[in-house]
């Protein structure tokens, strides 16, 4: 191993998590420093200060001395920003390819805010001999001009929309447990290492907008907990907020 | 209406808040008429449970009548006398269908527990937004969600102390005992004598076992064991628990082993005891796991250990060598309530079950900081409070 080398080097070899890792890290840890302010902190400095060039240099001295290389390949470069969530729902695919057919509803669930609706009419879909189902496109194919259904055969449907584009496939899972839904959102423009929170961020809204649809079409509901009472409604003390161990002082 | 707020680590508060109704057309509203301590609140009383919020109304063993239902909802109808079982299942997904209720895909809207469990697993009443944020029971008035899968018609001849039981500590400690796969002739210890436990060493009595072995530190609880259940008792402060196992079961060892304890599990010596609390106390571990490697290494080979206790993270320490080498069967989750609970409120009618001798403290919502400071303390020979907000 040569150390000098190993600090020296402008060679990326570490992922784009990692950075953004040493970038989030060394931000708190600057932070905690500052707020410190004693000599003891000095030291948390200097490795906020390391992890910042970590993080821009995508370069760790440590991982070449232990040879380990988890960079983006050069020919790869920055990827495209990718999240995808897949989960079963106690469906048949022809019940559920419906709520994705319809522009608007493929954006509520790809937004994970919205509560998506579930179609009552299936007469667009027709199931072949074989299983396979087919569905005619009918009515508006764009929802507010954003979302456009570009591609909707048996099992799959694909969609663009201003800077991304993506796709939902559906499968028969084993043992008639139902149909694996999987959805792959894809932006066009490759991320900075900085932008993998977005991905976290895309992943988590596919679960909510996913889980819902799943929620409306097994159960057919939606649970909440929104407009149930509790104490941070503005509830009125009865009773002082005395603590348990001042209660057992009291006997 | 009245309800018992979380307000901090070990802090309760009755306050007023707003009454509860209906938000989805599968709830139904339930005036309270009993509602229970538990010893899984006390994880959410001292601070285990990071999701919980104060404001948060606690209390998930429950049950009370039914005063207005959703426009969907069919199983139920005004002025029914019902036990609520404290987890809330959708009926229609796949792990309803196959009766493991505890794990239903739909009815928790939070989806923190996917970064720490891996899967979502069910809502639960009063204990923590992980676990869906829903209010809880130590309230007047609750609503209950996908009410038809979780409010259960209480028999005639069955009273409240009873029933009240049902909605949690019977059909844990039931579940605990049916994971043993209990065979003619088994000999079955049980660590913890608080609710759970001592349900567990009943249902595994009326499951066929042919011996009980209960283990704990309080002397009052071990002689309820004794006196209500025919158990053999071990207090593990004055016994070396493996060993008294190992003789009292003819050097086999207990062919099942059922940890009633949970993550706050005192330690077998000085040394076990202060390693789990330090960790935990510097959250190197969330879980304190001394029952469980107690139990692993007790039971026998081929064997079964059946976990009732909550735990909620990690342990350290845990003896994967004895699991493995010893083929033991390990079985755990939260109870699946919509599966037994019919069948124990028929065993209560029927006189072969009665869990009412776990009341040994009442009181209104005012009195229950002061009955969870008790039941925190385990004193005044405490099992379980029940509290009458109506």
């Amino acid at each position: 191993m040569n150390l000098q080398n190993a600090l020296t080097s402008s060679e990326q070899n570490i992922s784009y998590r990692e950075r953004l890792f040493s970038l989030l890290s060394g931000t708190v840890l600057l932070g905690y420093s500052l707020y410190k302010r004693s000599p003891a902190a000095l030291g948390s400095v200097l490795l906020s200060v390391a992890l910042f060039d970590r993080a821009i240099r995508g370069h760790c001295a440590i991982s070449q001395m232990m040879g380990r290389n988890t960079a983006p390949s050069a020919k790869q470069g920055p990827r495209p920003l990718e999240a995808s969530y897949a989960l079963t729902i106690a469906r048949y695919p022809q019940d559920i390819e419906p709520s994705f057919g319809e522009p608007e509803n493929l954006r509520k669930i790809l937004e994970g805010g919205d509560i998506p609706e579930v179609p009552a009419e299936r007469s667009s879909v027709t199931v072949a001999s074989d299983g396979a189902f087919k569905h005619q496109f009918s009515g508006n194919n764009e929802a507010d001009g954003e979302i456009r259904i570009t591609k909707h055969t048996s099992n799959r449907l694909e969609w663009q929309q201003p800077g991304a584009f993506g796709s939902v496939d559906l499968q028969l899972a084993p043992g008639g447990r139902g149909t694996e839904v999987k959805v792959t959102v894809r932006r066009n423009k490759p991320i900075q290492f900085w932008q993998e929170l977005a991905v976290y961020d895309a992943r988590r809204k596919l679960r909510r907008g996913l889980r819902q649809l799943k929620q409306k079409l097994e159960s057919g509901d939606i649970p909440t907990i929104v407009g149930q009472p509790s104490g941070r409604a503005g509830g009125r003390d009865l009773h002082g907020g005395i603590s348990l161990a001042e209660m057992a002082s009291l006997t | 209406m009245k309800a018992v707020c979380y307000r901090g680590a070990n802090r309760l508060q009755l306050e007023n808040v707003s009454d509860p109704k209906i938000l989805r057309p599968t709830d139904a509203i339930l005036k309270v008429t009993m509602t229970a301590t538990c010893g899984s609140d006390l994880h959410l009383l001292g601070g285990y449970v990071p999701s919980i919020k104060r404001g948060d109304i606690i209390g998930h063993e429950f049950m009370g009548e039914i005063v207005e239902t959703g426009p969907q909802v069919k199983r139920l109808r005004k002025g029914q006398r019902v036990v609520v079982g404290s987890v809330i299942a959708c009926g229609a997904c796949y792990y309803c269908e196959h009766e493991m209720w505890s794990l239903c895909d739909n009815t928790n809207p939070n989806e923190m527990l996917e970064e720490t469990l891996g899967y979502i697993p069910a809502g639960i009443y009063g204990y923590s937004h992980a676990m869906g944020g829903y209010a809880g029971s130590h309230a007047e008035y609750v609503r209950l969600a996908y009410a038809d899968w979780g409010a259960f018609p209480v028999p005639d001849g069955v009273t409240d102390e009873q029933a009240v039981f049902v909605s949690d500590a019977v059909p844990t400690g039931f579940m605990a005992a049916d994971n043993c796969n209990i065979q003619r002739g088994d000999i079955v210890a049980v660590w913890g004598c608080g609710g759970v436990g001592l349900m567990a060493m009943a249902s595994a009595r009326i499951l066929g076992a042919e011996q009980i072995i209960a283990i704990d530190c309080l002397p009052n609880r071990l002689q309820v064991a004794s006196d209500r259940l025919g158990a053999e008792t071990i207090n593990f402060h004055q016994t070396d628990v493996p060993e008294a196992l190992r003789e009292m079961t003819g050097g086999r060892g207990p062919d099942a082993c059922v940890d009633a304890v949970g993550m706050e599990a005192i330690g077998f010596g000085l040394v076990s005891d202060a390693y789990d609390r330090i960790k935990q106390t510097l959250r190197l571990e969330t879980d304190r796991g001394a029952v469980l490697r107690q139990a692993i290494m007790a039971c026998r080979k081929g064997g079964t250990f059946s976990i009732a206790g909550v735990y909620l993270g990690w342990i350290d320490k845990f003896p994967i060598g004895a699991v493995m080498n010893k083929a033991l069967t390990v079985r755990t989750g939260q109870q699946y309530g919509q599966k037994y609970i019919p069948r124990l409120l028929k065993l209560v009618q029927d006189k072969k079950l009665d869990p009412s001798f776990l009341v040994t403290h009442r009181t209104d919502l005012e009195g229950v900081p002061k009955a969870y400071s008790t039941f925190k303390q385990r004193s005044e020979g405490i099992l379980r409070a029940v509290f009458t907000p109506n």
